[in-house]
């Protein structure tokens, strides 16, 4: 588990920053980059910005300074997760005692069966992925059973 | 007919939007582009593939890194939750006479729209905005620090993040009285989400503490 706050834009501190966020990354399947869909959503908050704007394409950066991690990491992160077992698998560590064997098989599965879903994956013909996810929803409720 | 418009309506119960984690009636006739087709699916495979999670925790509506919270639920798969204290009731309007408790919704219903672009779930404390102050130490006075903590602590043990985060550092450089008390907040939590001792009768309800994880 970690701790953060964005690296003040102004006024005098000694913060670090230990991170830095790529939120002008375009994204070809949106069509626009994240802090464009994200000024999209704020410009709904008319009481306050009268409608905001839309950034031009390009990078755009957000800093963060790391303030507690209850695991190691280097000083400078690429990611708010590294160190941290983001894998379907990693959710195996939250069960305490008992066995978990089969907790680990069936997240394996499920994990097989979301890379295939996604390795089929087709913008123009999605319904490549629906095999591959109707099996993953059988070892996603077989695990839950326990069997 | 009858039967097409049965089939719709289940269609409509059922529309998911890409960072829903639960099965839920649809509430809007139509979501918004980044949530519909091929590229709700595409996202939706990125969040079947990982565990990561995040909170933001700000003061008032528009205090939030947007472009963050989108960047972590739609590029990366990451479950979203945004925390913010009050609904910014005590702020200025610049587009009608609406103030204090009708602004209140205006800007709770603002930030409701803004959350579909970000793709984030929700929640707030029980704490009013009541105007300008200029240091944590006013707001503390206002609301005492174990009733917003203890809002807080709540929420993050309900949505039991991986990764904590606020755009305020708690301190001078955050301005507004608020801001910093939301920054003090993501901090202490870090810490008190963990400990079953601290308000107790949130694990006795049934919710459990964090632990190291």
């Amino acid at each position: 588990m970690k701790d953060y706050a964005r690296a003040p834009f102004f006024g005098r501190t000694q913060l670090s920053t230990d991170l830095e966020i790529p939120e002008g990354t375009y994204d070809p399947i949106l069509g626009a980059s994240y802090v464009q869909v994200a000024r999209e959503g704020l410009g709904y908050q008319k009481s306050q910005n009268g409608g905001g704007n839309i950034p031009k394409a390009g990078m755009v950066m957000s800093g963060y300074h790391r303030f507690g991690s209850t695991v190691d990491v280097p000083a400078k992160e690429k990611d708010f997760f590294e160190g941290i077992d983001t894998s379907l698998a990693g959710i195996a560590s939250l069960a305490k005692g008992g066995d978990a064997g089969f907790l680990s098989e069936g997240l394996r599965k499920m994990n097989a069966a979301v890379e295939e879903a996604t390795a089929k994956f087709s913008a123009i013909e999605p319904s490549r992925s629906a095999p591959a996810l109707a099996n993953g929803m059988k070892e996603t409720i077989r695990a839950d059973r326990g069997c | 007919m009858r039967l097409f418009i049965s089939v719709l309506l289940v269609a409509c119960a059922f529309a998911q939007t890409p960072y829903d984690t639960t099965i839920k009636p649809s509430t809007t006739s139509r979501d918004i582009p980044v949530n519909r087709g091929s590229a709700a699916l595409w996202q939706s495979l990125k969040k079947l593939h990982t565990r990561a999670s995040l909170i933001m925790i700000t003061a008032h509506p528009d205090d939030e890194d947007g472009g963050m919270l989108t960047y972590e639920s739609r590029g990366k798969g990451t479950r979203v939750a945004l925390l913010t204290l009050n609904r910014g009731e005590g702020g200025a309007n610049v587009m009608s006479p609406d103030y204090f408790d009708a602004l209140g919704l205006v800007r709770t219903q603002e930030l409701l729209e803004a959350g579909r672009y970000y793709g984030v779930d929700q929640y707030w404390t029980r704490v009013v905005d009541y105007g300008f102050s200029k240091t944590m130490e006013e707001s503390i006075k206002s609301w005492t620090r174990d009733r917003v903590l203890y809002d807080v602590v709540r929420v993050v043990r309900v949505v039991r993040p991986l990764v904590i985060t606020s755009v305020f550092i708690g301190g001078p450089s955050d301005g507004h009285g608020n801001h910093q008390t939301a920054g003090a907040m993501a901090q202490a939590v870090f810490k008190a989400a963990g400990d079953p001792n601290v308000f107790p009768d949130q694990i006795r309800a049934g919710l459990e503490s964090l632990g190291r994880r």
